[in-house]
């Protein structure tokens, strides 16, 4: 990614009328996208009088309606936008959520970009972005069709065939280049995904759940890392910490985040992600009859394989597979690692600003250098995280303020923003730069080691913590 | 020339993968979705609300109601530490009924303690396990060890005995009543009359009837705080509104095939109540729901307990084997009291 932002700062810059860096942007447009949001759930929020006497705190979105994504389709794709309602009326609510995901996102960025660049940038990107979303859309529609839904396969995928197969055969429209902004795009999803990182879910588990979530998953985090430098001798340390991080943390999403933080290049966060969500698919399969098989106790089984597989909806699959309990174990796990995505970004954007890239000289940078090096998303990241965690906990009505935000506007925006990002990543890369990467099988090698240390000391934790210590403390 | 050849044949590789998307999409993908074995994966996802291409856990739609099961547990957790002390006294003195504490001294008491434990643990305790056929406790119905206000109360039940009981056509005491529990609800085998099991039970269910007056009940073995049976609904029940409204409200605790998990008893198949049960009566069942079900959140509607009750009791149960010697219904059938356990 970092190639990118230097091969595209060359042309823009001539026309550049304000020198904001993409961070303050993407900064930026997150703000108002969560601003707005907040804003609109706190005048629509009140209190109401339930059918028992009660009041309760209602909240919702009113831009609820306006966003949305293609839906689930099994046997017509049509049915992504279309649902028949009984009585048999057709909504199109999903289109119209489609629609208004693409009115309230041109918009936004169109304003930004021309903000940033002028008019004329801001028409030139406008026009590139209706072909994005477009092909947006299309991978959406291609990761919605439910038996691809049901293996895990997540629209970063499809989204990244999708822009693959076009630069690789009839190659990248001119017209749509400006807006093929990868960097941008991922540090707002990320920004508006800190918000959703609630600090208040920790302790859900209690004190076993931090444990197998927050203890073994740094060791793990750290010591693939030092396997990949120091035994298998990766060339790319951002490849090798993108890899360590979706495999320990929490999946593509994780990737992402660390792949931001370290600057790694387009390529490896597509490797990562693609190595990732093939052994996922295994795991999600293979974990619950080998479990059955040993005849694990549930609450050790769940947290076992929350902590292990490694995309949450993969987890919650397996963990249902072998009942409620399991389920209901596996899916906490993850979830408290999936908060753990604020501090592993923060943690590899600091370690690579201070240690990975230093002076010319080879000195360490000082605290100035470090501080003017940082990236500032992982700042907005961070902070909306912060901001949401105390509305979260603090505010009166706040966990349904904060749930009204995310799910009725927020989330889905920033999956757009995902999406937009691996449709840009395909239509940046040619297949002949990932080929380097796969030779010698580095990444394999690394990952299916790495993965085997997960699995063990997970479940030595898990089994420790569940099976042992807390035993009598979960029933 | 050349120029003009690897631009089209550019396109025709654009075409080639385009097609190659669209059949797999269009053709192989809902192929591969009608085979039953995919259709019955997609079918138990769609129950447990999981999207395993969820990327975060708020991508989860099966993520709230765990988050609010858990959220529930804490606060209870918190507020029994919290007034742990002050809540007893403060029961006792209110309500004497729901939160009666005042165990008599000696024998007695303890009596009436072991009854309350084997109340709770009846499949599980030494004293009961060889007694039932199945994993329920007495509590399983009877909430709360019998101290729920409504749910199948024990108290007062005392009360009404010895009572006359239609099913048996005689009278009957309440030693008797319980052992009908054991041989149908718990499936299971009559417990000796005058065994310390059964002594005990008697023991803690007429400690809990303590203050209400006598009133023997000529016409049924019920007490006063029995269940009121619910009319039939509007509409008559439905198994099929039943099944999605098992799933949905009911599946967390007692499993997708009924049979129960940590949080809830199995409701049909091996391990549950046998088919001489009271509960396998439509309107007794909806009726315990009515007031029993969700346990925190009793909030069905008639024609929902009713539709429930309608599909957990189509479901095949053990059969009650009355011609089992043991099972008699008339005391002077059971076997000659010796007080083995004693």
């Amino acid at each position: 990614m970092q190639e990118t932002s230097e091969t595209d700062a060359q042309p823009i810059s001539i026309s550049r009328t304000r020198n904001i860096s993409d961070d303050w942007l993407a900064i930026l447009c997150a703000t108002v996208v969560l601003v707005v949001s907040l804003v609109g759930v706190w005048m629509a929020s009140r209190l109401e009088t339930d059918a028992d006497g009660n009041s309760v705190f209602v909240a919702t979105s009113p831009l609820k309606d306006w966003i949305g994504k293609p839906g689930k389709w099994t046997f017509s794709p049509r049915d992504a936008f279309a649902t028949s309602m009984e009585g048999g009326q057709t909504s199109w609510s999903l289109l119209t959520g489609t629609l208004g995901s693409f009115a309230i996102l041109s918009i936004l960025l169109t304003s930004a970009i021309r903000f940033r660049g002028g008019p004329s940038s801001g028409s030139r990107f406008f026009v590139g972005f209706v072909g994005v979303f477009l092909l947006a859309i299309l991978s959406y529609t291609l990761a919605a069709q439910s038996v691809v839904k049901a293996y895990n396969l997540e629209y970063a995928l499809w989204a990244l065939m999708v822009g693959l197969i076009i630069s690789n055969t009839m190659g990248t429209p001119g017209w749509i280049r400006p807006a093929v902004l990868t960097e941008f795009f991922i540090k707002t999803g990320l920004v508006l995904l800190g918000a959703e990182v609630l600090m208040s879910r920790l302790m859900a588990l209690g004190l076993p759940g931090v444990f197998v979530a927050w203890v073994v998953t740094p060791i793990v985090l750290i010591s693939t890392y030092i396997f990949g430098q120091k035994v298998l001798k990766m060339e790319s340390r951002s490849l090798n910490m993108v890899i360590s991080a979706d495999m320990s943390v929490c999946g593509v999403s994780a990737a992402i985040a660390a792949a931001a933080a370290c600057k790694a290049k387009k390529e490896e966060l597509s490797l990562a992600i693609g190595i990732s969500l093939s052994f996922t698919v295994i795991m999600m399969v293979v974990m619950p009859i080998v479990i059955k098989a040993i005849g694990l106790d549930e609450n050790v089984a769940g947290a076992w394989m929350g902590g292990t597989i490694d995309s949450t909806g993969a987890v919650a699959a397996a963990g249902a597979t072998l009942g409620d309990r399991a389920l209901e174990v596996a899916a906490t796990v993850k979830m408290i690692q999936n908060i753990l995505i604020g501090l592993s970004a923060f943690g590899i954007a600091t370690y690579w600003v201070t240690f990975v890239e230093k002076e010319p000289n080879g000195n360490r940078p000082g605290i100035s250098e470090v501080w003017k090096r940082f990236p500032r998303f992982v700042l907005g990241f961070i902070f909306a995280s912060i901001i949401f965690s105390m509305l979260h906990s603090m505010v009166e009505g706040g966990p349904e303020i904060v749930d009204a935000v995310i799910k009725g506007s927020t989330k889905t925006i920033r999956e757009w923003f995902f999406c937009l990002a691996f449709v840009s990543i395909g239509l940046e890369t040619r297949f002949s730069e990932l080929t380097p990467y796969l030779k010698g099988g580095k990444p394999l090698v690394l990952y299916v080691c790495g993965q085997s240390l997960n699995l063990i000391l997970t479940l030595i934790m898990a089994y420790l913590m569940f099976g042992v210590i807390f035993k009598g403390m979960i029933q | 020339m050349n120029r003009r050849n690897s631009t089209s044949k550019r396109y025709i590789a654009f075409a080639i993968a385009s097609l190659v998307v669209l059949a797999t999409w269009m053709v192989l993908l809902p192929m591969l979705a009608s085979r039953p074995t995919i259709q019955a994966r997609l079918a138990f996802l769609d129950r447990h609300r999981i999207d395993p291409s969820a990327m975060f856990y708020t991508e989860l739609e099966a993520m709230d109601p765990i988050l609010d099961r858990l959220e529930d547990r804490n606060r209870f957790q918190v507020a029994e530490e919290q007034t742990a002390k002050p809540i007893t006294v403060q029961l006792v003195g209110t309500d004497a009924k729901s939160a009666k504490n005042d165990y008599p001294p000696g024998q007695l008491g303890e009596a009436i303690r072991l009854g309350e434990e084997l109340v709770n643990e009846t499949s599980k305790h030494p004293l009961t396990k060889s007694l039932v056929g199945n994993s329920l406790s007495c509590t399983s119905c009877h909430l709360d060890a019998g101290r729920h206000p409504d749910a199948a109360s024990f108290i007062g039940v005392a009360a009404a005995y010895p009572a006359y009981s239609p099913r048996e056509k005689s009278v009957i005491t309440l030693e008797d009543r319980i052992a009908h529990c054991f041989i149908r609800s718990q499936n299971g085998s009559r417990p000796q009359n005058g065994s310390k099991a059964l002594v005990a039970i008697a023991a803690y269910i007429t400690w809990l009837s303590e203050g209400t007056p006598i009133r023997m009940n000529p016409t049924k073995p019920l007490g006063p705080n029995h269940m009121t049976i619910l009319a039939e609904p509007e509409q008559p029940p439905s198994v099929e509104r039943g099944q999605t409204l098992y799933e949905d409200r009911c599946a967390f605790c007692h499993g997708d095939d009924g049979d129960g998990t940590d949080d809830g008893p199995p409701v049909w198949g091996d391990d549950s109540f046998n088919d001489g049960a009271g509960l396998t009566d439509i309107s007794k069942m909806a009726s315990w729901l009515k007031v029993a079900m969700p346990l925190d959140d009793t909030d069905l509607t008639d024609q929902e307990s009713f539709d429930i009750a309608a599909f957990v009791n189509s479901h095949d149960r053990p059969k009650f084997r009355s011609d089992n010697p043991n099972n008699g219904e008339d005391n002077s059938q059971s076997p000659p009291t010796n007080e083995t356990d004693k």
